[in-house]
């Protein structure tokens, strides 16, 4: 094992040792030798692209990996990560095809003629938005080469703190080595290891917007946001869907809004087994698959006959092969995620961990992007901005979309005591859907707040078509520090549902009736 | 190099009669680097369109047709194309950032005694002057044919 001690470019010693994780040395294999940069990302997500621009445009010498491991069905994607490749991207499209569907039924009422019912085409719509999904993929590739980045479509391990030793899909090893380093591998679907069959004959997100074939009648065991998602679109397709739940729908978020979300997806045919848990999985001579369940209510077994099983129980973020311990880098022991501090630095001074990999990150594009800039600033654009991760926006793209921002009514509660919270709330109905004669009874939006003047907005919570554009705009209001007063002082955009939310009026505490009322 | 000349085009001819009811495809595929500049040579004093595409770009599927059309409707022109995904290295080599983005190429040959003489010694060996004259990005299947007719 020879040992190197070189100059580095700022005078400094730095101990290079140049051997792989399988114990050949750097010199012999890799075309090129070890190469050396001022910052190294590992993963080529959202977090990690946009941390290696920004580096490279304040003038740094930047390489990045990425690397896709094939799901166990076999997909494999290009460079972008979850979000392009398998996650909002494909999603959103997939979604607003099944929104399309909706607006082809309500369009009759309109005046215009469309024969009944109309049929859709799996096939069509998934090669239109691989192809989508694939021009990103592109995108991303030159806008690297744009900023000279240098990008390696490799599988990244830890050799040392320094060093990164990466392997091609044919197996040809490089080495890397930087003064930082960024861990933004991201994660990936987690698979019930322990029900029979269920790797072998179930697939996952990762698998779904990649399918060359309709998924057919498909069951979803789910908790996750993403579950509720594609068991939205796929039924707003003219899918057979069922979602297996062990216990509550959409973990984390406001329990009163996720309840609302599926049950207006139950009333559009979504079929929904609570309280239900898979225990195996078995292909039938046919092709098709029979699934296996215990219901804790009634205490019996059921089963079903599917095309597809979709799991959606979860993610497990990507650290198992990165050989964190040979860095000296720390995860949770219980999820194995990286731990970070307020700056995203690990155990490690100078190795650096963000996106959904990092421990107690939201799971979302926007926050690993803007916490990836803001560290690239830190690190070389001598700013000490740090990343706030407090009253991010989001939005679940489910049938009936629901969108958010602050804290949820139970987590209001718990803070700041139920005495001292007030929630407005009301229900209304989107001026589109009467005419089209739509069932609006989920419609709904809450807002918390503090009970004491001037009511300082805590949370808004917005159900129904739109949600996400709804709920940008009062993201913005509510970073401001706006109150209720504020609010009731906002004149509203008519006819919109937006408006509903500047005319809440009607506290849960006063027990009045939160229902629709003429216009 | 004569004998890659004479062997093109009597597979040319070859395909001409074979494919006489058919419209013969003579865009030749390109994989990286040395494909290229191996066109390039056999090109001569012809002119060379290289159409730069991918698979999931919608404008270059309604050029590539075109473009396959008017390779055998312009005879004393080389076609070309490259898929940016499969050949990744000689995308990025050629600076592409738009999909679909036609590199045209002539040959430069300066007459004289002297190159004339440095050519019949060793022509294989010669590194050909690389001279892209012309790129223009987007289905624009007017400019392409402008720029064909101008050039060639």
């Amino acid at each position: 094992m020879a040992v190197v001690v070189l100059r580095g470019p700022r005078g400094h010693f730095r101990w290079r040792v140049p051997t792989c994780t399988r114990g050949v040395r750097g010199a012999a294999s890799p075309a090129g030798g070890q190469q050396d940069f001022d910052l190294l990302v590992i993963g080529g997500g959202s977090g990690g692209l946009a941390c290696a621009k920004e580096a490279a445009q304040l003038g740094k010498k930047v390489a990045v990996t990425d690397y896709v491991e094939p799901s166990p069905q076999g997909t494999r994607w290009g460079l972008g990560g979850t979000c392009v490749n398998v996650g909002c991207i494909p999603k959103k499209l997939m979604h607003q095809a099944a929104l399309l569907g909706d607006m082809i039924r309500d369009a009759h009422h309109y005046g215009w003629e469309v024969a009944q019912p109309v049929q859709h085409d799996w096939n069509k719509m998934a090669e239109a938005v691989q192809n989508h999904v694939k021009s990103l993929n592109w995108g991303h590739r030159v806008q690297l080469q744009d900023r000279k980045v240098k990008y390696f479509n490799i599988k990244a391990s830890f050799v040392d703190k320094h060093t990164v030793c990466g392997v091609t899909k044919s197996g040809k090893e490089t080495l890397l080595s930087a003064d930082h380093i960024v861990i933004a591998t991201g994660g990936r679907p987690k698979y019930p290891t322990h029900i029979e069959g269920a790797s072998e004959y179930g697939i996952t997100s990762d698998d779904i917007f990649w399918l060359k074939e309709s998924p057919g009648k498909t069951s979803k065991p789910a908790t996750a946001d993403v579950a509720l998602e594609c068991a939205g679109f796929l039924t707003g397709i003219g899918l057979d869907t069922t979602v297996m739940m062990r216990s509550i729908p959409l973990r984390g978020f406001d329990q009163q809004m996720s309840s609302l979300v599926t049950e207006h997806m139950e009333s559009h045919g979504t079929r929904f087994l609570k309280g239900c848990v898979p225990s195996r999985i078995e292909k039938l001579p046919a092709g098709q698959l029979q699934v296996t369940w215990d219901d804790h209510a009634s205490g019996k077994e059921g089963t079903g006959i599917f095309d597809t099983v979709l799991w959606a129980i979860g993610r497990v973020p990507e650290t198992r092969n990165l050989n964190l311990e040979k860095a000296g880098v720390n995860t949770n022991p219980k999820n194995q995620k990286i731990l970070v501090d307020a700056q995203e630095a690990t155990s490690v001074p100078h190795i650096f961990a963000i996106g959904d990999v990092a421990e107690g990150r939201p799971e979302l594009t926007p926050t690993a992007i803007m916490a990836g800039k803001l560290l690239a600033q830190r690190l070389y654009g001598k700013s000490s901005a740090l990343m706030d991760y407090s009253n991010v926006p989001t939005t679940v793209f489910t049938p009936l979309e629901y969108g958010c921002v602050g804290l949820s009514e139970e987590e209001a509660v718990t803070v700041h005591g139920q005495e001292h919270v007030e929630v407005y709330h009301a229900y209304y109905k989107p001026l589109e859907f009467t005419v089209a004669e739509r069932d609006a009874s989920q419609c709904y939006i809450k807002m918390v707040c503090l009970r004491e003047p001037p009511q300082l907005v805590l949370g808004l919570h917005f159900l129904g078509p739109n949600a996400g554009e709804v709920i940008q705009g009062f993201a913005l209001g509510i970073k401001c520090g706006a109150s209720y007063t504020q609010v009731m002082q906002t004149v509203g955009i008519h006819p919109t549902c937006s408006e509903e939310v500047v005319k809440l009026r009607i506290s849960k505490r006063s027990g009045l009736d939160p229902t629709v009322t003429g216009c | 190099v004569i004998n890659g000349t004479a062997t093109l085009s009597h597979l040319n001819r070859q395909e001409r009669v074979t494919h006489k009811s058919q419209v013969s495809i003579m865009v030749q595929i390109i994989k990286d680097m040395k494909e290229l500049k191996a066109l390039l040579k056999t090109a001569g004093q012809k002119l060379v369109v290289v159409e730069f595409s991918a698979k999931w770009c919608g404008p270059c599927k309604n050029i590539g047709p075109i473009f396959q059309a008017m390779s055998s409707q312009y005879q004393n022109v080389m076609f070309a194309n490259v898929d940016v995904d499969s050949s990744k290295e000689l995308t990025e080599l050629c600076h592409i950032k738009v999909v679909p983005t036609f590199q045209m190429f002539k040959q430069t040959q300066k007459v004289s005694l002297f190159s004339r003489f440095k050519r019949t010694i060793c022509c294989l060996r010669s590194e050909i002057e690389l001279k892209e004259i012309f790129e223009f990005y987007g289905a624009d299947v007017k400019k392409l044919e402008e720029k064909i007719q101008e050039l060639m």
